[in-house]
């Protein structure tokens, strides 16, 4: 009994002491302290490297690159750089940064700077999964290539301590966008390279302790699984708009997690941008003004293989495409109020995409015909393959029943887990599997892009000499206007040859405490911090 | 006894090296590297990658560097955390797991053997058919079922402990304890009832019963150590499970443990992640079925002089 006793003390007092630990500052109270979920722990914050939602979320408080982005209508605007010139037909980039920008430490913050940044982002060691979207730089692809070993011939070029210049060798209409996103904001040189050199991508400069940046927060604590903290960074050009003086970053795996989280009154936001379905309709019901549903710049879609029968006829894609009910998918399966998509790219104040014939059965059986296959007679036994998760399965199994339904074809379903399915996919070994679009510029070329002949992400083995033509000239319009319209075009073809089937358009839905005041949701996912504070409770 | 030990450890060293082999083999032939993802990285930055982490020299060379820094400590950077080497995030999280498991376990005892002797000290009665029914609820509901039941009742229903989390709120270690000790409780209250009626049948129990002893002092003091044996070889393999299983438990309550990361290195294909985990794991394992058959032994002199 005596032992017994003393084990029962041991555990008690054991489990006493871990209520007083609190040394993430997790249940500290204090004003202006905002708990967020972001989804699964961030891999990586250094924004040279980050390619994952949840960090670039962080990132987002830490860094901030030399434009930013209004959420609502995409346009860019002032961020470290306070004014901006476009020469020489847009050949020429010249940006103004501000006198009062500075490094967390306080160094000023200087054109040096971002040139340093930007060898760092091109080096081919880091291995910066972006570095190709920034090759219309002049000389970036030879130095990103290793072709080229001195950084000054690239056109990133400091005219003074306040004046950045780049001078591009081929027109990029989306140039002044890709400035505006986190992972083209600048490292502290002194810091990087106290930890290493400029091209180790296991650099440890970005751990609390070590990191310096210049975004209106400040690293304080990252362990992997663990809540981030970030504190106001005092030496923020923008400080005063910063109202939080914390932002405890909560990893939580899994959208259950999230909620659960949120119910038990632990955060403020569940931002991972999803939502258990089921607990919706009762969000909506009884706390309507805690539930957000936004939708996003994102496309969920199906792809064929063209490149092997059956799917090599147009016709039996056009049967597919024509066969599936997307309303009802979105209105019974997925049921975040999802926009159906007739389109791969989603509609925008600038560009209404062409359509492809919505659900249509009659003619979807009349193609289908046409292809030798009358009333699903004699078609070969083909799969549907899609990474495992109960969503994608449901998704799966509904257009299963419709396909069988309205062109009497048996289609097998497989799952697989998602790295295999993606090795499977880029290999061509499908006939059907499910893809997913999603875009940081909301813009159409993000998706258009993807489907030129032999580009990486173009799991379809399709390839159109016209499509590819206009997707070129697109890149060198000189107006808006003029490249969507070759954008339009191109997306007609795509439709139209079918090499993929749009299903919807994603929505992302979060949760929100009512105290928290002037949090921004954009279609774009990443958080603005500024302007956003704590109310006391009701 | 010091034989044995020493026997056993340099026996663990060919095991150790067949499982680096093993693994190193199994997790290349898995589909998909470490940086596939629904983005494609461009042939140019893959190429860049694979070079920078040797991923392009033949496979057997591979192996062998690997085997050359594992000797040296040096376990690697982590291809998904770049930041971090494998070593760091042994580090970060083995006081973690290894406290989620010390508690773990302290609950599967208490509860465990407590409920499996008084069960045993009147068979087939009530006293007997409550605790042994529980048990058996105890081995069925696996711990992804008993966490959110938990979580339903005692943090959201009630409001008494947090959700999620690892010594960041007071009181949330103790959901992720009772959820994973459970079932290893389960198991023990079975053990150790079936240990203990086969000792009281013994003939010195009844022996120190003629002598007059308290009923007390006759179960804890004479029975309980002989009914133990199946429970302590029990309890080296489930501590081991309870190290390398708790990633169920760390997934539910979010806790930055081993077992997470080493699920998510498989996911991730985090090559030097993967081998590091099993690594450690494989050691742990040892070493715990080590402690378990020493302790035996010293438990059980009978035992000491076979080969």
């Amino acid at each position: 009994m005596r032992y017994l006793a003393l084990v029962l003390f041991v555990l008690l007092t054991l489990l006493a002491c871990s209520k007083n630990e609190d040394k993430k500052g997790g249940s500290a109270t204090p004003e202006q302290v905002l708990r967020i979920t972001i989804g699964a722990s961030p891999a990586n914050l250094d924004p040279h490297q980050a390619t994952d939602v949840p960090g670039l979320k962080v990132v987002a408080a830490l860094m901030e690159p030399l434009l930013t982005t209004d959420y609502q209508t995409f346009e860019v605007q002032p961020g470290v750089a306070e004014s901006w010139e476009v020469l020489e037909d847009a050949m020429l980039y010249r940006f103004k940064i501000r006198e009062n920008a500075k490094w967390s430490n306080g160094d000023p913050l200087t054109s040096h700077d971002f040139v340093y940044s930007w060898q760092r982002i091109l080096s081919p060691g880091l291995g910066n999964q972006y570095a190709l979207d920034y090759y219309a730089i002049q000389n970036a692809g030879a130095f990103h290539r290793g072709d080229l070993k001195d950084f000054s011939e690239v056109g990133v070029k400091a005219i003074s301590d306040k004046e950045l210049e780049f001078r591009l060798e081929k027109r990029d209409p989306l140039f002044l966008k890709r400035l505006a996103v986190e992972t083209t904001s600048p490292v502290h040189r002194a810091t990087v390279e106290k930890f290493g050199a400029i091209d180790d991508p296991n650099n440890p400069w970005i751990r609390a302790g070590n990191f310096v940046g210049n975004g209106p927060f400040l690293l304080k604590y990252w362990e992997l699984n663990q809540i981030i903290e970030v504190e106001k960074n005092p030496h923020y050009w923008d400080a005063d708009s910063i109202k939080l003086q914390k932002i405890l970053f909560n990893p939580a795996e899994s959208e259950s997690v999230e909620e659960r989280l949120f119910r038990a009154g632990q955060i403020h936001i569940a931002y991972g941008g999803r939502i258990p379905v089921d607990k919706i309709a009762r969000y909506k019901a009884e706390a309507p003004e805690q539930f957000v549903s936004q939708p996003a710049y994102a496309t969920y879609f199906y792809v064929f293989n063209v490149t092997k029968p059956p799917f090599d006829n147009v016709d039996v894609r056009r049967a597919f495409a024509y066969a599936i009910d997307k309303e009802a998918l979105t209105q019974y399966v997925t049921k975040n109020g999802e926009p159906a998509a007739n389109a791969l790219s989603p509609i925008s104040a600038a560009y209404n995409p062409p359509k492809m014939p919505a659900f249509n059965p009659e003619l979807a059986r009349e193609h289908l015909a046409k292809a030798g296959f009358p009333g699903g007679k004699g078609f070969p036994k083909v799969t549907l393959t899609y990474n495992t998760m109960e969503m994608h399965q449901a998704i799966a199994v509904a257009i299963q029943q419709m396909w069988k339904k309205e062109l009497n074809v048996d289609v097998t379903l497989e799952n697989q887990e998602w790295k295999v399915f993606l090795n499977f996919r880029e290999n061509l070994q499908h006939d059907i599997a499910r893809a997913g679009s999603f875009s940081t510029f909301a813009d159409p070329m993000d998706f258009l892009d993807s489907f030129r002949s032999g580009h990486g992400m173009n799991d379809t083995g399709w390839s159109n000499a016209e499509y590819d033509r206009l997707i070129e000239a697109s890149g060198q319009a000189l107006t808006d206007k003029e490249r969507y319209e070759l954008l339009y075009q191109a997306e007609q073809i795509l439709l139209d040859q079918v090499p993929l089937i749009p299903l919807y358009y994603y929505t992302q839905s979060y949760l929100i405490k009512p105290e928290v005041k002037g949090f921004k949701f954009s279609m774009a996912d990443y958080p603005s911090f500024k302007g956003v504070y704590l109310e006391a409770k009701q | 006894m010091l034989r044995i030990f020493l026997q056993r450890c340099l026996s663990a060293i060919p095991v150790l090296f067949l499982v680096v082999l093993f693994t190193f083999i199994l997790i290349r032939l898995a589909p998909g590297g470490p940086f596939d993802d629904e983005r494609a990285v461009p042939p140019q930055v893959l190429e860049n990658l694979n070079k920078r982490y040797h991923l392009d020299d033949p496979i057997h060379v591979q192996f062998f560097d690997y085997v050359k820094h594992l000797l040296q400590g040096d376990f690697g950077p982590s291809f998904k955390y770049p930041s971090r080497t494998v070593t760091e995030v042994i580090y970060a999280g083995i006081p973690v797991t290894l406290e989620l498991s010390l508690y773990a376990f302290l609950v599967a005892l208490v509860f465990g053997i407590t409920s499996g002797v008084i069960a045993s000290l009147k068979p087939n009665t009530l006293q007997d058919y409550v605790p042994m029914s529980a048990a058996m609820i105890g081995i069925c509901l696996p711990s992804f079922v008993l966490g959110p039941l938990l979580i339903l009742v005692f943090g959201i229903q009630l409001d008494w402990l947090p959700v999620s989390g690892w010594g960041v709120t007071p009181g949330d270690k103790i959901l992720p304890s009772i959820t994973l000790g459970a079932g290893y409780a389960a198991y023990l209250a079975r053990l150790s009832r079936g240990g203990m009626l086969e000792t009281l049948s013994q003939d010195y129990i009844r022996t120190a019963r003629a002598k007059g002893l308290s009923g007390w002092r006759v179960v804890f003091h004479h029975a309980l150590r002989g009914a133990l044996a199946p429970v302590v070889s029990f309890a080296g393999p489930a501590v081991a499970g309870l190290l390398s299983g708790s990633f169920v438990v760390e997934t539910i309550y979010q806790i930055p443990g081993l077992g997470r990361f080493y699920l998510q290195a498989a996911f991730n294909r985090d090559y030097t992640m993967i081998l590091g985990m099993t690594i450690l794991f494989a050691f742990l394992i040892i070493i715990c079925n080590l402690l378990a058959d020493l302790l035996l032994l010293w438990l059980n002199p009978k035992l000491r002089g076979r080969k």
